[in-house]
């Protein structure tokens, strides 16, 4: 009997090289009897163990091996709850004491905690035991403690095994084999000389004596193990009075949700259902429909039954403190489907108007925590972590990791940096992979790389291994834990990158599996632009909004989404998005609902898009082999689009109960989806015939699911994304100038770049102005001048715009300009008057010369100087900024030479330059007299183009798409001076023209014109790079 | 002060193609590592007409023309060999300074002494292309004038302050002059573009604006500067070398390239009107690292063509089983030359044969082939340590190549020394290389114990009266080279494992003809025809490793007690499963 008790994983962190459940199923297969994961100062990959182990049915000890500051490294066991919690405890006061990534405790702090653990010491060639510190550590673990002692075959084997015996004679201690294991298999070896290269920043041939000499630890069998400690067979064995004597695993750990301060002589319960009954009289002012006081008993029936109450009045608490700060916030995801959700404020859809399946969200039979995504405007979501830390303590609250892996082009590069290729060579790799991660010989060869180099080979090969590997912890998006006791005797915490930022260290998956809640606080830009925009709405006409407010299902918004006029929208301003408009042609709130979740890989896979398409545009019939099915899948004319309806069709259908409707829903949606829907197959097939439905229905209705292994929205989320997607279209259709200042002042965000954004403005009748010293502000402001105060503050109906201010762009736009700076000079300007030039603004705002320069470059001085370079002149002139220079500012009596004027080139390129956008000119434009040589069409002019017609096109290139769902296809959009325009590049072209498609900014298509209703798509045929005339 | 600045366009290609004649005409680019991506730093006619472009990277040129040759840029030989010639130019003139990669000036205030100055000018060009190279040439009061002039105007020789002929130098020019973008970028941004353009504006205005760099720019564009040519600090050791386009097998080509390297000393030797004494003739093996031919000459020399002679008599007595990479020549000691007056009767072809009689027994007397091992940080045991220059305890030895270098001129005038932290880079440098040129190719131990039969040749069957004669070699000769191999071995090793490692490893395992137990270990060894039995094994130590590379292990290690012979240190190769002895404990 052998149990493997030193061993590391991937979460060691670019030390071992085997993903946790290899480990823990090599042990399995090898006959251990038990396997204890010490990867340093962390338990991150053990409930991955955990959820392996128990399916492997082996016993896995948790552990960690402990970094002492002042003493070779030892492990330590938990045996019973006490252990647990002291280990967690030791985790994170080691780990919080260091900056993220690092660790250490002084070896006296482990006493205090020894209690319901075990220890190991192990060796450490740089560092020998000191008597005195191990004599300690042993007899604070008396019973419980050992000499670890491993043998790899290496020259150094005996002298340690004598160190190793002498230890435990002078202190007592009986001796413990292990094999110090760092991979699952000898073949996992390259990958750990590489992640060991990796980790000392080296090169393989430099790494010398770095990396191991063999592969030998590794995990080992029984019997291999007793072969190689034949002389102390007994140091075997002994590894099982620590498996043994473990008592506690993850499925004893009890998580309790932080209690919410309780009104007097309320229980959780009670105070849940209050809260409800004054929801649902705000929500249905007119009365209470009964199936939504149903919904809610059944509802709050289940809570309590699951004794998630806390959680739920958690969120409530969240929400409303956001609400009273006046920040916008939303829920998404399943939470919509809950009808307590909705009249706590916490989600806008109704569950129950929309029909949605409250399953989806949360299920007796499943008994998981249920997941409540929150979204709060993201410029203001600081205030609500704020607000979470400060009400429930950093004691009882912190923040879900998320473990970054190693993926795609990092591997490749960091892998190829150990192997010798030059940036060069990894350069050119990587790009060879720009739009795809499947990199063969002709792709090697396009990039200038022979695909027989064996370094490139090994290259490609252990970059596939590394990809899924732990890198490093980051902080999930938004994830909160938030325990009713110390959350660190319940989970390791440690440090985030971001200050006063604390991190459990497990990810989202992982507290699920442990039916620990947590809440999803998430920052949405576009909440943000809609915020902004109802602000500035009631600044120009008094009018105040909100997302209730927004008139809803307007007929002209609708007409603007069917026309694919939707860039800085929400959701459907994509170029599949816009693609997809004028054909699906949403005429309502649900039609946007399906808009927004047909364009998903889901959909897409599951070949739903087309039949649905079909349907709704008269060219197939509408029909259901019964009520029931035809009252599951009436809105989606027949063709399953979202999980829910598989859920529901399996219930009506099959008889599935909703447990295990979501069990299918879940067998759907895991990695290893192909090995768990066989069984579910053959019950559904078998359900529906015992119902009498036919088996061509059956198997094809079911087949379609399979697309939902994909991923898809629920139709609760695509519903509460469908809310914020239609206010944009709406504020986009009427206040177009005041929408774009919000993206603006959003910005990064969405898919359009600045100038995107502008030229599409400027197209809806906005005038866009220059930044101006003496009229921006540091975001986008609106001017009124010249327009009449009724034409402004028209109301917007019946598509009747009401009259559009002119957009001022604000001085966030320029490029290498502080807010500071710029905010100090609006206040000047504001304290005593407009700046009458170069020189009298500096003096006044001593504004340093590389951020007037800036300025000056960006054409912000226009207003007050002759020309950018006499401004530049004259700047030069100042001197230096020295505060107490009496004469600093004043002009010199010297004429400005007569210097040659920008061209409209250098000032568009100046323009793009410093503020990323040019109001004078598009670059396409620029070029128009050459394009028309070349017989190139405009993009507006594109759009009159017969089908068929083969026709060139210039343009500068926006988005590049190659999905995974498109079977090669790449699509791309390209912008000229008239608008965007499509182009659709054949897998073959792709190949052809990879190098122009990844690597050029301003291309020349032609290609055939296909169009389809009012999309207009050019295939390229041919593409070449635009170069500009000399 | 009047200067010449000669201008050498695309210098370091042109070196490229003298070197290395079969890539005239050919499209070549010189690559340099620019921030991590290698970038094509200069581009040859040929490759610039097929679309390569300065900047592009290395992968980006090669995708544009199929052949392309590609080589590096080494910033440091160019330096050098624009110095060669700088020096051979001290012929005519008396001091240069370099502008390197590609130009430099020369000091032609001794113009008046080849007939004024545009004949000096036309010798300038005809001793450039004697040279091998093609060059424009200006001559002017100022040097920023004639840098700027030769490389971006029309001019030959120009009056003081040729400020009006540099009116239409763009502004790159100034570059030239070591002002950066920080300074060049404020006035593109004003929309100048030329030197002309520049000089129209106030030079008050220009220095109120941008300082001392503004007042330098108004000067400059108006063709003054001040500035006066820093002569160059000449290196105290003549090292001149090629790299040969192929390995060579043939003596023709070799004594193709150490003409052009004889030729270049020779003009550096004359230019600065001294005569070689004793030199270094090296040459780089293919795969088996440098051969050194020292030389003492009767007399002092500086003539090529007896120093070629010289040197192709000792390549005819000299047999090397590798291929010619490179040859180099240093000079390891000089004397001034005050040149000789023939007499009546003289005969100097009598003296190039006294010369290679000399070098005869120079070459018998030799110097020591000494060297001694380096620990590295490597589980192979082949790469456990490197070659290392061999530094016996007392170095008062006159044979010692060391001291040839840290020497005096003997009789050489008084040089101005370069900077300490320079010179002793550089001498170190140039030590360290004459170092790998004294060690011979032989590892430990020395040749006749050395146990031969590599692997790959083994398979004709082992060489039992070899392995004991390694065993008989190490026990009775060679004493001091053994306890030198045990000293680093005692380097390179924890002690830990100091006691797993034999103290004598061997150049190349040998392949062992054993005989095996039914469990795969070794029952016994045949040496010499006698079967040997093994009375004691231990191990294995597995060494798993380098699969990166072509030197891949997989081998159990084993020490083996073989009856009548000692502790062998032996090895089972898991690739073709066959026992080699790898070393010996004594």
């Amino acid at each position: 009997m052998y149990a493997e008790l030193v061993c590391r994983s991937n979460y060691a962190f670019l030390r071992g090289a085997s993903h946790p459940e290899e480990l823990v199923s090599a042990a399995a297969a090898l006959g251990l009897s038990g396997l204890a994961i010490t990867d340093d100062d962390g338990l991150y990959g053990l409930v991955k163990a955990h959820l392996e182990a128990k399916q492997q049915k082996l016993k896995l000890v948790l552990a960690s091996r402990m970094t002492l500051l002042d003493a070779p490294p030892i492990a330590l066991y938990v045996q019973n709850a006490q252990g647990y919690a002291h280990l967690c405890e030791l985790i994170s006061e080691s780990r919080l004491a260091h900056p993220k990534g690092s660790a250490g405790l002084p070896w006296q702090r482990v006493l205090q905690r020894a209690e319901g653990l075990a220890m190991v010491l192990l060796d450490d060639p740089a560092r020998p035991h000191e008597h005195h510190v191990a004599a300690a550590l042993a007899e604070a673990f008396a019973g419980r403690a050992y000499v670890g002692v491993s043998r790899h075959l290496c020259a150094d084997d005996e002298a340690r095994f004598g160190t190793a015996k002498a230890l435990s004679r002078a202190l007592g201690l009986p001796l413990l084999a292990h094999n110090d294991v760092h991979t699952h298999s000898r073949e996992r070896q390259p990958l750990q000389d590489v992640m060991t290269a990796i980790r000392c920043g080296t090169t393989l041939a430099n790494a010398g004596t770095l990396v191991f000499p063999n592969g030998e630890r590794t995990l080992k069998s029984p019997d291999d193990m007793l072969r190689l400690f034949a002389d102390a067979p007994e140091a075997i064995g002994r590894t099982m009075e620590i498996v043994d004597g473990s008592t506690f695993s993850f499925d004893d750990l009890r998580y309790t949700f932080s209690e919410e301060e309780l009104p007097p002589g309320m229980t959780r319960t009670e105070f849940l259902r209050d809260l409800c009954e004054q929801g649902l009289r705000i929500r249905y002012p007119s009365g209470i429909p009964d199936p939504a006081r149903k919904q809610i008993e059944k509802e709050l029936t289940l809570i309590t039954a699951l004794e998630y109450e806390g959680y739920f009045l958690a969120l409530w608490d969240i929400v409303r403190f956001a609400r009273a700060r006046g920040i916008l916030c939303q829920g998404r995801g399943s939470a919509a489907n809950s009808a307590v959700c909705y009249v706590l404020q916490i989600t806008a859809i109704d569950p129950v108007r929309m029909n949605l399946l409250f399953e989806r969200f949360l299920s007796m039979e499943r008994k998981e925590p249920p997941d409540i995504d929150v979204d709060f405007e993201h410029a203001r979501r600081e205030e609500v972590l704020q607000y979470v830390y400060e009400k429930h303590g950093r004691h009882r609250a912190a923040m879900v990791c998320e473990h970054i892996c190693f993926r795609g082009k990092l591997s490749v590069k960091e892998v190829g940096k150990t192997l010798g290729l030059s940036v060069d060579q990894l350069d050119r790799l990587s790009k060879a992979m720009d739009l795809s991660d499947d990199v063969g010989p002709y792709q090697l060869h396009q990039a200038g790389l022979s695909a027989s180099d064996l370094a490139v080979q090994q290259t490609m090969a252990l970059a596939r291994q590394l990809s899924g590997m732990p890198r490093h912890l980051s902080i999930h998006v938004g994830g909160f834990v938030i325990t009713h006791g110390p959350l660190v005797s319940m989970a390791p915490v440690e440090a985030g990158s971001m200050q006063d930022r604390t991190v459990v260290q497990w990810e989202k998956d992982d507290l699920s599996a442990l039916d620990i809640l947590k809440v999803d606080l998430l920052g949405l830009g576009m909440l943000t632009v809609i915020a902004r925009s109802f602000e500035l709405i009631e600044q120009v006409t008094g009018r105040r909004y909100d997302m209730a407010t927004v008139p809803a299902e307007d007929p002209f918004v609708y007409d603007m989404i069917c026309d694919a006029d939707t860039i800085g929208t929400f959701q459907i301003e994509s170029r599949a998005q816009q693609n997809m408009l004028p054909r699906l042609k949403p005429r309502n709130f649900y039609d946007l609902v399906i808009e927004i979740a047909i364009i998903r890989p889901g959909p897409i896979v599951g070949e739903m898009v087309h039949p649905f398409l079909r349907r709704r545009n008269g060219d197939e019939p509408v029909t259901y082999p019964s009520k029931e099915v035809e009252a599951v899948l009436a809105r989606t004319l027949g063709v399953p689009l979202f999980q829910e309806q598989a859920m529901k069709l399996s219930m009506v259908a099959a008889g599935f109960s909703p447990g295990d409707a979501d069990a299918l829903r879940r067998a759907l949606s895991h990695k290893r989806a192909h090995e768990k829907l066989p069984l579910f197959r053959d019950r559904y097939i078998e359900g529906c015939l015992s119902r009498g439905y036919e088996r061509h229905f059956a198997e094809k209705s079911f087949d379609s699911f399979k697309g939902f292994s994909h991923y898809g929205f629920p139709e609760s989320h695509s519903a509460s994304f469908a809310l914020i997607a239609y206010a944009s279209c709406w504020l986009k259709k009427y206040y177009p100038a005041i929408f774009t200042a919000a993206l603006l002042d959003a910005q990064p965000m969405g898919f359009y770049a600045p100038h995107s954004l502008v030229d599409d403005a400027r197209r809806h009748g906005v005038e866009p102005r220059a930044v101006d010293v003496n009229r921006s502000t540091w975001k986008c402001q609106l001017e009124l001048d010249g327009r009449t105060e009724a034409g402004l503050k028209r109301a917007p109906v019946k598509g009747v715009l009401p009259e559009q201010p002119a957009l001022r762009l604000g001085f966030e736009l320029v490029k290498g300009l502080r807010e500071e700076t710029a905010k100090r000079l609006v206040a000047e300007r504001e304290r005593a008057g407009p700046f009458g030039s170069l020189a009298e603004l500096a003096r006044r705002t001593r504004v340093p010369k590389a951020e007037l320069t800036r300025l000056v470059l960006a054409g912000a001085l226009s207003s007050i100087t002759t020309s950018r370079r006499a401004a530049l002149w004259e700047l030069a002139a100042l001197g230096t900024f020295d505060e107490d220079d009496l004469f600093f500012g004043l002009p010199m009596a010297t004429d400005a030479p007569a210097f040659p004027p920008m061209n409209a080139t250098e000032r568009v390129a100046t323009d793009f330059d410093t503020v990323g956008l040019s109001l004078e000119s598009h670059p396409v434009g620029l070029m128009r007299k050459q394009l028309q040589q070349a017989g190139a069409l405009t993009a507006e002019q594109l759009q009159k183009v017969p089908s068929g017609k083969t026709v060139r096109l210039g343009g500068l290139v926006i988005v590049r798409q190659r999905p995974p769902t498109a079977k090669g296809f790449c699509f791309m959009s390209v912008e000229d001076e008239t608008g965007l325009a499509n182009l659709v590049i054949e897998p073959k072209r792709f190949e052809q023209y990879r190098k122009e498609i990844t690597g050029t900014a301003l291309v020349l298509a032609a290609g055939r014109v296909e169009r389809s209703g009012k999309v207009v798509n050019l295939k390229v045929d041919h593409l070449e790079p635009l170069m500009p005339e000399a | 002060m009047r200067v010449a600045y000669i201008h050498l366009p695309r210098f370091p290609l042109q070196r490229l193609v003298l070197e290395q004649p079969s890539f005239s005409g050919k499209p070549v680019v010189l690559l340099e590592d620019v921030k991590g991506a290698e970038r094509v730093r200069f581009v040859s006619r040929a490759a610039s007409a097929a679309g390569v472009r300065l900047g592009q990277t290395g992968a980006a040129a090669a995708a544009t023309v199929p052949g392309l040759v590609k080589r590096r840029f080494d910033d440091e030989a160019e330096w050098k060999a624009l110095r060669t010639l700088g020096e051979s130019l001290l012929v005519v003139a008396p001091a240069f300074q370099l502008d390197a990669p590609d130009g430099l000036w020369v000091d032609a205030s001794a113009a008046h002494l080849f007939g004024g100055e545009q004949a000096f000018r036309e010798e300038l060009i005809a001793r450039c292309n004697v040279a091998g190279f093609r060059v424009k040439v200006v001559i002017g009061s100022e040097r920023f004038t004639t840098q700027a002039l030769c490389r971006f105007g029309d001019g030959a020789i120009v009056a003081a302050q040729g400020g009006r002929l540099l009116a239409q130098a763009p502004l790159d020019a100034l570059l030239g002059a070591g002002l950066g973008d920080d300074v060049l970028g404020p006035l593109k941004a004003l929309g100048l573009s030329t030197l002309g353009e520049v000089a129209a504006l106030p030079i008050g205005s220009l220095a109120a604006r941008f300082g001392t760099h503004g007042h330098l720019v108004a000067q400059l564009a108006r063709g003054q500067d001040d500035s006066s040519l820093t002569p160059e600090v000449l290196p105290e050791v003549i090292d001149e070398a090629v790299a040969l386009d192929w390995p060579a097998e043939q003596l023709e080509p070799v004594l193709f390239a150490i003409k052009m390297v004889v030729d270049r000393v020779c003009a550096r030797l004359q230019g600065r009107q001294l005569a070689a004494v004793r030199l270094t003739v090296g040459l780089t093996l293919e795969g088996a690292g440098l051969t050194a031919l020292p030389l003492v000459l009767a007399r002092p020399a500086a003539h090529s063509k007896l120093l070629l002679e010289l040197i192709r008599h000792r390549l005819t007595d000299l047999s090397v089983k590798h291929p010619i990479a490179g040859v180099r020549v240093i000079v390891d000691e000089a004397c001034p030359d005050p040149g000789r007056q023939l007499m009546l009767g003289d005969a100097p072809a009598g003296d190039a044969q006294l010369e290679v009689v000399l070098s005869k027994l120079q070459s018998a007397l030799g110097e020591a082939s000494l060297f001694s091992a380096e620990p590295m940080a490597r589980h192979r045991p082949e790469a456990a340590w490197k070659l290392a220059p061999f530094r016996p305890p007392d170095t008062g030895r006159p044979s010692d190549l060391w001291g040839a270098v840290d020497a005096e001129w003997t009789l050489g005038a008084k040089r101005e020394e370069p900077a300490a932290p320079e010179r002793t880079k550089e001498r170190q440098q140039t030590n360290d290389q004459l170092a790998l040129l004294a060690a011979p190719a032989a590892v430990v131990p020395p040749a006749p114990a050395v146990w031969e039969g590599p692997r790959g040749k083994a398979a004709a069957g082992p060489n039992e009266a070899d392995v004991m004669d390694v065993i008989a070699g190490l026990e009775v000769g060679a004493k001091w080279r053994g306890s030198k191999v045990k000293a680093v071995a005692e380097a390179v090793l924890l002690p830990t494992t100091l006691e797993a490692r034999p103290s004598r490893l061997f150049r190349e395992p040998s392949v062992l003809h054993a005989e095996l137990t039914s469990s795969g270990l070794l029952a016994s060894v045949t040496l010499q025809g006698r079967r040997r039995r093994v009375e004691a094994m231990e191990g294995p130590e597995r060494l798993v490793g380098q699969w990166w590379s072509p030197e891949s292990v997989a081998r159990d290690y084993y020490r083996v007690q073989l009856e009548g012979v000692g502790v062998l240190w032996v090895f089972k190769d898991a690739a073709d499963g066959r026992f080699y002895a790898h070393g010996i404990f004594d």
